[in-house]
């Protein structure tokens, strides 16, 4: 069984960086640290806050693309391509096919935020800035956020077509993180069922505030040491369930 | 040799839903029937006629709305009944980024540990089986259509498998690549592996199918041995004879379409009971039989008809 779950996930590996895409996201995720350089390197004061803020919030948003990515084309669109009809017909089970591929877009998620993180270290050593503390717990957080967002666009791919999976996976990032809105919702709402609507809103979505110590590190305050376990914690849940869920749905669908 | 057959469906029947809430049309209706281990054979019908969704639900692709399928006597939802099929789909949907090497690596660690007493033949020996020896480190992308299909072909014969199942195998190539295909299924067939395939394309499954089975919307019209159709089918019957002035016998002219050529002459009758008169006749007129037989149909014209429909 785990045999067959890493040849799956090393046959994504293989798929995904040989595409064409996942390059251009590396190259934009480049571009972008590159700029942050420029801006920094333009300002006079503080450039290394504008630099950490620019390049964290990059990384964020390549490797989170990076995750949404991967997780369509890893299930929806090879359901939509059939690519997955010659696996599944094997011995496998469904449960199976997606947990490989889940822990093959991992190997990508993870190889891209380690090029871009390595990056951003590089950019700091040229510059002769000193890492601040909390440099790698907040790349850490970064990287546990990205994976919430590839468990969701799992989930989504499960059941809905490629650009339905993306748009809603998209709108959970983007949800979750003004998450504390709803809190907010759910505390001072005027009536009751804009309260429990808050309330339900707030536990459905990701709160991806929880992996954001950008600020806190880009401005050398000192941050909560917790807030990585809880992070870790609450990744590894997120993700655990919409992987459950997306072997229930998907163990009885019918593939097209 | 396994004792139950290598697919059997029992009163198979499928509904898709049409959106949401809607139940569609039955796309399959009890559809029964038993393919025999060690043969070859085609599962026939036009486009649309259900024998994509009965080979989704024979590989567990879909799940019946009723019935079953059992794989040499096991249940398909079971994965582990998968282990002896090696299946090709309609059109082949491979990942492209990979080199045919890679992908053939890939598709080998999917069944896991080798069955006892199974050797699994190498990469290089299922290349050279299905005519693209030499593609090793190609990556699909850069495959025609054909060798596309070659390479699925190849990627079907991994595990040794006892049952081969394709799909619409010869679609998309040109007359010699199916023809390589036909004589491929053959050389299978003689080692003792047991071939399903769908086509609606009737002459490749008359020249290599022992048994078929003829799907009409959804419904089984005809499974048996072709011979059997064909036998049961021969409604024209021609006796060749030898008799003087055979042309000029107004009595042998109205028994069917007589065609005479000197002393030999050839007379079509239609009808078991015409042609015996017809015999009875000929003798009595002195003449000599030299041969008679039946008028062979051609799979087309029994199963679509004069009126496009299928005939049990």
């Amino acid at each position: 069984m785990i045999s067959v779950i890493f040849g799956i996930a090393l046959n994504t590996w293989k798929q995904m960086v040989r595409d064409r895409i996942f390059y251009v996201v590396l190259i934009v995720a480049c571009l972008m640290l590159g700029f942050s350089y420029l801006l920094a390197t333009l300002t006079i004061v503080e450039s290394r806050k504008i630099l950490l803020d620019f390049g964290f919030s990059a990384v964020s948003i390549a490797s989170g693309m990076t995750a949404v990515y991967l997780g369509i084309v890893s299930v929806a669109r090879e359901i939509e391509q059939r690519t997955i009809y010659t696996i599944v017909s094997k011995p496998i089970s469904r449960s199976q096919y997606l947990l490989g591929k889940f822990l093959g877009s991992v190997l990508v998620v993870g190889a891209t935020h380690l090029l871009l993180s390595l990056n951003i270290a590089g950019i700091l050593w040229i510059m002769g800035e000193p890492a601040p503390a909390g440099f790698a717990a907040c790349l850490l957080l970064i990287f546990l956020e990205s994976l919430v967002l590839l468990g969701i666009a799992f989930f989504c791919s499960s059941f809905a077509s490629s650009i339905l999976a993306a748009g809603v996976t998209v709108a959970f990032f983007l949800i979750g993180r003004s998450n504390s809105s709803f809190q907010v919702m759910a505390e001072k709402g005027l009536t009751a069922s804009t309260r429990s609507v808050g309330k339900a809103l707030y536990y459905l979505t990701p709160n991806l505030e929880r992996f954001n110590i950008r600020d806190i590190v880009a401005y050398a305050r000192p941050f909560p040491q917790e807030m990585l376990w809880v992070g870790l914690a609450y990744a590894a849940a997120y993700v655990a369930v919409c992987l459950a869920m997306s072997c229930l749905i998907i163990r009885r669908r019918d593939l097209p | 040799m396994s004792e139950h057959p290598a697919i059997r469906f029992l009163e198979l029947e499928k509904v898709y839903k049409e959106g949401f809430w809607r139940v569609g049309k039955p796309s399959l209706r009890n559809v029964s029937f038993d393919v025999p281990a060690g043969q070859i054979f085609g599962f026939l019908g036009a486009n649309g006629a259900g024998k994509t969704t009965s080979i989704k639900i024979a590989l567990g692709l879909q799940s019946a709305t009723k019935g079953r399928v059992q794989i040499f006597g096991e249940n398909v939802d079971q994965a582990h009944s998968r282990a002896r099929i090696g299946y090709l789909p309609e059109r082949p949907y491979f990942h492209l980024n990979l080199g045919a090497n890679e992908f053939l690596d890939f598709h080998r660690r999917l069944y896991g540990a080798a069955i006892p007493g199974k050797r699994r033949p190498s990469n290089q020996e299922l290349l050279t089986l299905v005519g693209i020896p030499e593609v090793g480190d190609r990556l699909l992308r850069n495959f025609s259509k054909g060798m596309l299909q070659r390479i699925g072909l190849a990627q079907t014969l991994l595990n040794d498998p006892d049952l081969v199942i394709l799909d619409e195998p010869m679609s998309g190539l040109d007359p010699v690549g199916r023809r390589e295909v036909r004589n491929l299924l053959l050389e299978l067939n003689k080692m003792g592996k047991t071939i399903f395939f769908s086509s609606h394309i009737l002459s490749d499954i008359e020249s290599i199918c022992q048994r078929i089975a003829f799907l009409e919307k959804g419904e089984l019209k005809y499974c048996g041995k072709i011979d059997d159709l064909v036998e049961r089918n021969a409604r024209e019957f021609e006796i060749l004879f030898r008799l003087e002035e055979a042309g000029k016998n107004a009595e042998l002219v109205t028994l069917g379409k007589l065609e005479a050529h000197g002393k030999l002459s050839r007379l079509s009758v239609s009808g078991s009971g015409e042609a015996r008169r017809a015999t009875e006749k000929l003798w009595s007129l002195g003449a000599e039989v030299i041969s008679f037989s039946p008028v062979h149909r051609g799979l087309e014209d029994i199963l679509f008809g004069e009126k496009g429909g299928a005939r049990k």
